[in-house]
């Protein structure tokens, strides 16, 4: 692979699995790493992984993972050249962008405008129009009172949905189905939102139901050269958290794919756009497609355009950030195959998906065929409350939809995490669910559809196998010759049967020949 | 030996015995008996094990409580408390007032932030019904009945923050 001339050390401004991926993508480019931790990850694996490492802070992420000053001046004391922000955190942070510049360190990401530009709700749409990308019918200016809210309403139709401008993750959005309750929603919304984010502006836009969320992985080096990967269907999501994602999508033919990558690549172009960014689509059932946001950074579900494109996302960027020229062009990129990704997290689906907080004492990893795994989990681990819950994403490939389930429901039947709870038994409801099979999911799927809610009845009981397992580990405990159940249970550590006297081992062998 | 696993409500007499070969069996009431092949594989927590040579991959360790198990088979956690035949004998003597009175505890999942207490002592619940709201991870996290019965005790108030596994309400 073409080594990089600028860029020969690294910094990782992330943690988990995104920083063992980074750090990867690094090794394969011969460039050396370094990575940054906090007090509760002195014992991750991106930090066992990377070159160097530095550590940040206390476990609260505005005292570790969010700290770019510290994180710049760590850079700058290690010698690195360009920073990863990875997602999250700091990733579409503008100053923190413009903060690296100035520091004479190299941003892997686009240029500050262009975060700030998109990060803007109202802006992003503007810019979107501008480029001749459709917009869902609504406002891009912010409604000032409710009265004003109610206009627009009428004028497009309800139900409307009302949205923070400076929102995310759902904080200051409202669903109004009709006039009488625009006031109240309005007003529900204008507080929540400047309580969450310090900034009250709300704008409105219609409401489509039963609609697909498709997006656009999108690259841009600064030789002036956009493409687009292809497209991700994320549509199967639970409070605005994606929870599968696959390449291509079902709803997307040739046609409707082209036309959608050239208004993306005209969007990223409006604003000179550089490096990895996503443009997230609505597709409603008769193929009509709206502009959702733009996604500044690397998505987590990246690799599942990896897997169908053949290209390394990730490796992209950082040769983008040194200067070189994308090395593919639009007509080199064909997807092949079919990819599936799910997120895994510490979660308990059947409990209202109750954090799973505590220690994996052990994992199986699937293998085999067609599967990958980014992963920052290892026997230890501990899952913290400071972060998010996702600890592993799994992917796999198939050259039909239906090879890659078939795969994907080996893995997750393979991958086994001991220790916490794991959203995997969900995963493979919903990959069995009839919904999933054909394509008849759409973005408030998981919340609307019975059949897709968690269900432990789909489940096989095995509580009798469950109780002969344990009698049979306290008999193993017992003819060991510890205290087992009598004992406490904490007393019988390390390895009792290592302890067994093969004197005794073998008496016991003779008596029972004797018999 | 002869053990009494318990499940929740479910009870199960486990016989295990070894024949002249060697082998072990496990012998149920109703008559079954299968032949098991119970080998660690990792360590002493991860175990193969062959039932009349189905193909089983179980975690099992210590859990909280003496002879309490957490026993993982196919992802789903089983909390299983084993007794010895002379335990469960001696335990049967003994009056356990929390099996008998079927009381059930709420106890708090994670350290967290009580935000919101939906019930009162002596308040009839459904089994499924919000008893707390906890605020971890940045999230509100429902509490909900295990099962239907009355609120015997509230042991938190809004804004109180807990420790992992604190009691915060009593169900009989």
């Amino acid at each position: 692979m073409a080594k990089l001339t600028r860029i020969k050390k690294v910094l990782i401004a992330n943690r988990g699995e995104i920083a063992l991926r980074v750090i990867r993508a690094c090794r394969d480019l011969g460039v050396k790493t370094v990575a940054v931790y906090s007090e509760a990850d002195r014992k991750s694996l991106h930090v066992r992984q990377a070159d160097e490492a530095y550590l940040l802070g206390p476990a609260p992420s505005k005292d570790s993972y969010l700290r770019g000053d510290k994180i710049i001046e760590i850079a700058k004391r290690a010698g690195a050249d360009a920073i990863h922000p990875g997602y999250g955190f700091l990733s579409e942070r503008a100053n923190f962008a413009q903060a690296c510049q100035d520091a004479g360190l190299i941003f892997i990401g686009p240029p500050p405008a262009a975060i700030e530009a998109m990060g803007d709700k109202v802006r992003a749409k503007q810019i979107a129009r501008a480029a001749g990308v459709p917009l869902v019918p609504g406002i891009d200016q912010e409604a000032p009172d409710w009265q004003s809210a109610a206009e627009t309403a009428e004028r497009i139709g309800y139900p409307v949905l009302i949205k923070a401008s400076a929102g995310g993750g759902g904080k200051g959005m409202r669903v109004v189905r009709q006039a009488t309750d625009i006031q109240g929603a309005f007003e529900a919304a204008t507080r929540e939102a400047s309580g969450a984010f310090g900034y009250g502006g709300v704008y409105l836009e219609k409401m489509l139901e039963n609609v697909k969320h498709v997006e656009f992985q999108l690259m841009a080096d600064t030789h002036g050269n956009v493409v687009y990967m292809g497209e991700r269907e994320c549509s199967l999501q639970r409070r605005n958290q994606k929870l599968v994602e696959e390449a291509p999508s079902q709803v997307l033919d040739e046609e409707l794919r082209c036309e959608m990558g050239r208004v993306a690549v005209a969007a990223a172009r409006e604003v000179d756009y550089v490096n990895a960014g996503t443009i997230e689509f609505l597709v409603t059932q008769d193929r009509q497609f709206f502009f959702m946001e733009m996604n500044t950074r690397l998505q987590v579900e990246h690799p599942v355009t990896e897997l169908t494109t053949g290209f390394d996302i990730v490796v992209e960027q950082l040769r983008i950030a040194d200067g070189q020229p994308l090395s593919f062009k639009q007509e080199d990129l064909q997807s092949r195959g079919w990819a599936i990704e799910c997120r895994v997290t510490a979660e308990d689906p059947f409990n209202n998906f109750l954090p799973s907080v505590g220690t994996v004492h052990r994992t199986v990893p699937p293998t085999g065929p067609g599967v990958r795994l980014d992963s920052a989990v290892y026997d230890g681990y501990e899952v913290s409350l400071f972060y998010d819950p996702m600890i592993a994403k799994l992917i796999t490939w198939g050259s039909s939809r239906d090879e890659a389930i078939a795969r994907m429901e080996r893995a997750l039947e393979e991958y086994q995490i001991f220790g916490i709870h794991t959203t995997i038994p969900y995963h493979q409801q919903l990959l069995a669910s009839e919904s999933f099979r054909s394509g008849d999911f759409y973005t408030t799927s998981l919340e609307t559809n019975p059949a897709l809610k968690p269900d432990p009845a789909a489940r096989t009981d095995q509580r009798e196998l469950a109780a002969i397992m344990a009698a049979l580990f306290v008999e193993r405990r017992q003819t060991a010759g510890e205290g087992g159940v009598s004992g406490s249970a904490k007393a019988v550590e390390g390895n009792p049967v290592a302890e067994k006297s093969a004197w005794k081992e073998f008496g016991r062998h003779e008596m029972l020949r004797r018999v | 030996m002869l053990y009494y696993s318990q499940i929740d409500d479910d009870s199960f007499k486990v016989e295990i015995v070894t024949d002249p070969e060697g082998a072990t069996h496990v012998k149920l009431p109703d008559g079954r008996e299968m032949r098991v092949d119970f080998q660690p594989a990792l360590g002493e927590d991860l175990f193969s094990v062959l039932v009349d040579s189905l193909s089983h991959q179980v975690h099992i360790e210590p859990g909280e409580n003496r002879g309490e198990y957490e026993v993982t088979l196919d992802g789903q956690v089983y909390l299983v408390n084993v007794e010895t035949e002379r335990q469960h004998r001696l335990y049967s003597l003994a009056p356990r007032t929390n099996l008998q009175s079927g009381e059930i505890s709420v106890k708090a999942p994670m350290p967290g932030l009580v935000s919101i207490v939906s019930v009162e002592v002596g308040q009839v619940v459904e089994q499924g019904q919000r008893i707390v709201i906890l605020e971890a991870m940045k999230m509100e996290n429902e509490l909900r009945a295990p099962r239907a019965g009355t609120i015997r005790a509230v042991n938190v108030q809004p804004g109180q923050t807990v420790e992992q596994n604190k009691v915060l309400a009593v169900i009989e």
